[in-house]
């Protein structure tokens, strides 16, 4: 890696609520569970954990809040607490800042009803104020221009693994002076045309208690600078990427690509397997990525059995839950107290829960497609 | 650092289904634009549009199993990838995976053919039928389609950053096979037309009911086009060692954000002036190295001046012997897709010293001050090129190309 990136501040809106105090308290209580309540205009709900309590209240002034989507409105609330805690003056010129987001389904509720007008009224019916709401990359924008952030702003789509690609590529743009510090983000919105493909492709779970996914709402953010700063909360030590060809929509046959990604993660962070002492698992309750997580932890950790939490299969997954789980890290190398458990798959093969505080981190994602993103987080 | 060179170029666009049907129509001063037949235009504003002929679709080299369910949009990004790892020399073998990224711009991916699907499920509710029109919603589908029809086992990445997508894919891509981390790129994007693309930009106005005229004071918006670009990446001394050809050097890149509007340019051009700046000084050339720009060029009333305010800003008195065109005029805004497009014919003129001409303009603006290649393509010896690509949310791009010596 071209020099040290740092984790400056971070800030998140989750089912847990509003805050990392929020989501701190959840994480510290293991009977904590998301309420599942997605709703659909025609049909059953469906397993979205959704922040049902959000507000921008208190966060944006109401004139603003009343511009954005709410994608948009989750990532600016996010980013306001991590900013919030980076202290007077700013410390980097706002020409220099920079966005990354990954996001898995932001404009779609834009896009609905863009298509609403067009098919149930008359193109011409077409709403000019939500068209501009309807690209994927509307979130990651309305915030520069909401805090004037010139940098780069870029988005990625790469599905479940789009929100660490966000931070994996904030780190290549610190790297290359491309921006003095990047807000990585990840956002995703409780869509119900989105929940009901999901569904539709028998990847949601069917029933409270049965096997699969839910999916998640929210937004995570992750202050990245190159220079540590008076109190840095962690250091993005190293990422990897692989992929293997897939369909689209499906995971792929192997863990080989998630195992290719963890092992050049660690490579380019210089870590040893042994070093890894907290694995955040990509578990989101759907039993076939559980078995591609073993098959690849198998490959690339071998015996080793550092300390495992999943956050995904109660917060849900998409784009944002993956900068999510590097969020969780990043408050867990700080010493945060976390009760989850590691998820039953890892718990069975003898991996522990988080017992005193990390002070490495492997963080990863596998997409729908076939690609995989794994990164190393270290205790500053 | 490794030098990166372009070696291959697919390109599929409504001036033709490949790269050199594209080039040579596009000299001539031909335009793609006529009469969209994708779909029913009755209640839309205007009717035109760069469609990319359906036989262009077809293809007999890529297996029936990787074009199962392949939306427009990935078929038309599988052709000109075909295309281009055919001309850049690298033969797909069956069976066998390759060890290459893919770095695409994603955009309206498989969204006609979900539209069939929504329209349905929005009058007829939730136990609507057939979810293989859903499987492309997401944007990086395509680049997941490219990946499995050519065996593409190297990193993946999918920028979504509208219409400057598939610019920082190519500067992303290169950057990426500099350092090493993949031999080879297939980079750049593709883009379909699609009833939300259409019904949103002629909602705010922004489609000319004529065939658009970059540049033009005349000009009244721009159409709205389709088509894919991909170009392969490779280091030099890999180009080398195996005898490929190149047709340019990827010298570097820029991307900022102009924190101003969703949809509106800066008129001062100062928010793209750093974009430009930034590129010039990412590739490490001067102003005055630069011999031709592929501009954005969308012939909207305020992108256009705005743009040219950049370059004025930017290159000063070597503005005036800098040729400046937009193929916007001839191909479309092919929005995701169109910057690989552009990066592909910057390619070309600079490996060709041949400038492609703006279709459309003819009459200039004193607004915008460019020479901006009237009638057909000239010939244009090209040192270094710079290609430009400015998006929703202020999300600007360009890439520097050079002549490889």
């Amino acid at each position: 890696m071209n020099g040290d990136v740092y984790v400056r501040a971070v800030g998140v809106v989750t089912a847990a609520g509003t805050g990392i105090p929020a989501l701190a308290s959840a994480l510290a209580r293991a009977d904590w569970q998301a309420t599942l309540s997605p709703e659909r205009p025609d049909a059953p709900p469906l397993p979205v954990a959704v922040c049902r309590d959000f507000s921008t209240q208190g966060h944006l002034p109401p004139m603003v809040a009343r511009r954005l989507d709410r994608p948009a409105r989750l990532l600016a609330v996010a980013a306001r607490e991590a900013l919030g805690t980076v202290g007077e003056p700013f410390p980097w010129p706002r020409d220099e800042v920079g966005v990354t987001a990954g996001t898995a389904n932001a404009g779609t509720e834009a896009l609905v009803e863009v298509l609403k007008a067009v098919f149930l009224a008359s193109p011409e019916e077409a709403p000019p104020m939500q068209f501009p709401s309807t690209v994927a990359n509307a979130p990651a924008s309305q915030l520069a221009i909401l805090e004037k952030f010139g940098g780069p702003n870029l988005t990625f789509a790469e599905k479940q693994a789009g929100g660490l690609r966000a931070v994996v590529e904030a780190g290549r743009l610190l790297g290359r002076r491309r921006a003095a510090a990047v807000l990585a983000c990840g956002v995703d919105e409780a869509q119900w045309l989105n929940a009901e493909a999901y569904h539709r492709l028998r990847f949601t779970r069917r029933s409270a208690s049965g096997p699969g996914a839910i999916l998640g709402e929210g937004a995570a953010v992750l202050l990245l600078s190159s220079s540590p700063g008076d109190a840095p909360l962690a250091r993005l030590a190293g990422w990897g990427a692989a992929a293997v060809p897939t369909a689209t929509h499906l995971y792929p046959s192997s863990g080989e690509p998630l195992a290719r990604a963890i092992m050049l993660a660690l490579e380019h962070s210089g870590a040893a397997t042994r070093d890894v002492d907290l694995l955040l698992s990509l578990h989101s309750g759907a039993p076939r990525l559980a078995r591609l997580e073993t098959e690849a932890l198998a490959s690339a950790l071998g015996q080793r059995r550092p300390a495992a939490m999943a956050v995904t299969d109660r917060l849900g997954e998409g784009a944002f839950s993956s900068a999510l789980r590097a969020l969780v890290a990043v408050l867990a190398l700080g010493g945060a107290p976390i009760a989850w458990p590691p998820p039953p798959h890892l718990a069975t093969l003898g991996f522990p829960g988080l017992s005193h505080p990390p002070r490495t981190a492997l963080v990863t994602a596998l997409a729908g497609g076939g690609s995989a993103v794994a990164a190393v987080l270290t205790a500053p | 650092m490794a030098e990166v060179w372009i070696t291959g170029i697919g390109l599929v666009t409504a001036l033709g289904c490949d790269r050199e049907t594209t080039w040579s129509r596009l000299l001539r001063g031909e335009s793609g634009v006529a009469p969209l037949r994708l779909f029913d235009t009755t209640g839309y504003r205007t009717h035109l549009a760069a469609q990319v002929d359906d036989s262009c679709l077809t293809l007999p080299s890529v297996a029936a199993a990787a074009l199962r369910h392949a939306s427009r949009t990935s078929r038309l990004g599988i052709a000109a990838a075909a295309e281009a790892l055919t001309d850049a020399g690298l033969p797909i073998q069956a069976g066998v995976k390759h060890p290459w990224g893919v770095v695409f711009g994603g955009g309206s991916a498989g969204l006609f053919e979900a539209e069939e699907f929504l329209r349905r499920r929005l009058r007829h509710g939730h136990r609507t039928r057939a979810l293989n029109e859903f499987l492309e919603v997401p944007q990086d589908a395509s680049t997941d389609r490219v990946a499995e029809a050519f065996s593409l086992a190297g990193p993946r990445v999918t920028v979504t950053t509208a219409c400057s997508s598939s610019t920082v894919a190519v500067g992303l891509a290169a950057e990426m096979v500099a350092h090493g981390e993949t031999e080879v790129a297939l980079a750049g994007g593709a883009d379909g037309l699609c009833r939300l693309t259409f019904a949103g930009f002629n909602s705010l106005r922004a489609v000319d009911a004529e065939p658009a005229k970059p540049f033009d004071r005349r000009r009244k918006g721009l159409n709205l086009g389709e088509g894919a670009a991909v170009l392969i990446l490779e280091s030099a001394e890999r180009a080398r060692a195996r005898g490929a050809r190149p047709y340019a050097r990827v010298l570097g890149y820029g991307v900022t954000a102009d924190a101003f509007h969703m949809t509106q340019p800066d008129a001062s051009g100062a928010a793209w002036e750093r974009t430009v700046r930034a590129a010039l000084a990412d590739a490490g050339v001067t102003p005055d190295q630069v011999d031709y720009i592929n501009a954005h060029g969308t012939a909207t009333e305020q992108n256009d001046p705005a743009e040219v305010a950049a370059y004025v800003r930017v290159f000063a008195e070597h503005l005036a012997r800098i040729a400046v065109s937009s193929v916007k005029g001839a191909l479309g805004h092919c929005l995701c897709g169109a910057g690989g497009i552009e990066a592909a014919i910057t390619a070309l003129a600079v490996a060709r010293a041949m400038v492609p001409p703006t279709a459309g303009f003819a009459e200039p603006d004193p607004a915008c001050p460019v020479d901006a290649v009237p009638g057909a393509g000239r010939p244009w010896p090209i040192r270094v090129a710079l290609s430009s690509s400015f998006a929703f949310g202020g999300n600007s791009a360009a890439l520097v190309l050079g002549k490889v010596a």
